[in-house]
């Protein structure tokens, strides 16, 4: 039995993820927001100013905060499950970091959610990151699918929000300083903007900037995804042929993932993912 | 310019994708260091999508 009157957020405590967050409490009873750690993560705790923030804004009984989860176990299966014949087929692909840890984390979600009785999930997923798999639309697709296995809805309510940085975020130094500035004017509002506004932010751009560095955990893990991305795909393909290999990889993972959910639904407690979730 | 970013970034990318776990996560936050010392002509991107460069 699933309860429609609370979500779980997915949240690093960015502008992204904090806009979803308000949005929750405007729409929801409860929000669970969910952070994650693992080998490499840095400073998670920074994700605490804006979850205090918020509850001063909608209260303290608003926002369930369990302690930061781990997804070693998940992330490392899901990176290198399968590993020979994905490397055979898909190469270089296999280095997308930032999709395969968001994926690790998604089914860490999904139990989380099945073991709470949450049925809805939100993230801070944004159309303008245009180079990270898990927040291209077809991949959001193959991740609904995945969590109307177990009934529960998936959403991306700051999906279409526009962002300053857009393809440029990770340009400058592979990502470590974000590019920015430059489409002001054409354009819709910015989560951070609207952060902003709402007296959530103390500027309407702060991606990447100190203050946007002291508001979520960092990981370096993105610098080689980047350096590959960047330099050693796109500056030989195109963008439509990154999508389409990018696809084509997570196809296959998000099928294996959803054999695990699967297996999970039948025998919650001896499941394989509920090993790896470390709650069997 | 554009073969030695190709090159490096290749290099580099065949190096880490046999790398277990924690050493990959190891040698992503070595390269962010060294990245730190790259003057910035090099890692610049020229245009807004990376497409078209064939």
């Amino acid at each position: 039995m699933t309860d429609s009157s609370a979500v779980a957020l997915m949240y690093s405590g960015g502008t992204d993820s904090t806009l979803a967050a308000v949005k929750a409490a405007q729409a929801f009873q409860q929000v669970h927001l969910l952070t994650y750690r693992r080998f490499g993560m840095f400073h998670l705790q920074n994700s605490e100013r804006n979850v205090k923030a918020l509850r001063e804004r909608f209260g303290q009984e608003r926002f369930v905060r369990p302690a930061l989860i781990p997804v070693d176990d998940l992330f490392r299966h899901v990176s290198y499950e399968s590993y020979l014949r994905d490397l055979l087929r898909h190469r270089l692909m296999l280095l997308t970091t930032c999709g395969l840890c968001k994926l690790a984390m998604h089914l860490r979600t999904l139990v989380y959610c099945h073991r709470h009785g949450v049925g809805c999930v939100w993230d801070g997923a944004n159309r303008n990151m245009t180079i990270f798999p898990a927040q291209m639309s077809e991949v959001l697709e193959m991740l609904r699918r995945l969590y109307g296995l177990a009934d529960i809805e998936y959403e991306n309510p700051v999906f279409d929000y526009d962002d300053d940085q857009g393809m440029d975020f990770g340009s400058a130094l592979w990502g470590l300083s974000p590019a920015r500035g430059g489409k002001k004017g054409t354009r819709g509002p910015t989560t951070g903007e609207e952060l902003h506004e709402l007296g959530l932010a103390p500027a309407p751009d702060v991606k990447g900037t100190a203050y946007d560095k002291q508001i979520q955990g960092r990981c370096y893990q993105f610098v080689l995804f980047n350096l590959w991305a960047r330099w050693g795909y796109l500056e030989r393909k195109d963008m439509a042929r990154y999508r389409k290999d990018v696809l084509a990889y997570y196809e296959r993972k998000i099928a294996r993932c959803e054999r695990l959910v699967q297996d999970y639904l039948r025998d919650p407690g001896g499941s394989r993912l509920s090993r790896l979730c470390g709650v069997s | 310019m554009r073969k030695l970013k190709i090159g490096l970034a290749l290099a580099a990318s065949s190096v880490g994708v046999f790398l277990p776990y924690r050493a990959r996560v190891l040698y992503s936050e070595l390269l962010g260091w060294v990245a730190q010392l790259v003057p910035p002509s090099l890692y610049q991107v020229p245009d807004d999508e990376g497409a078209q460069r064939d």
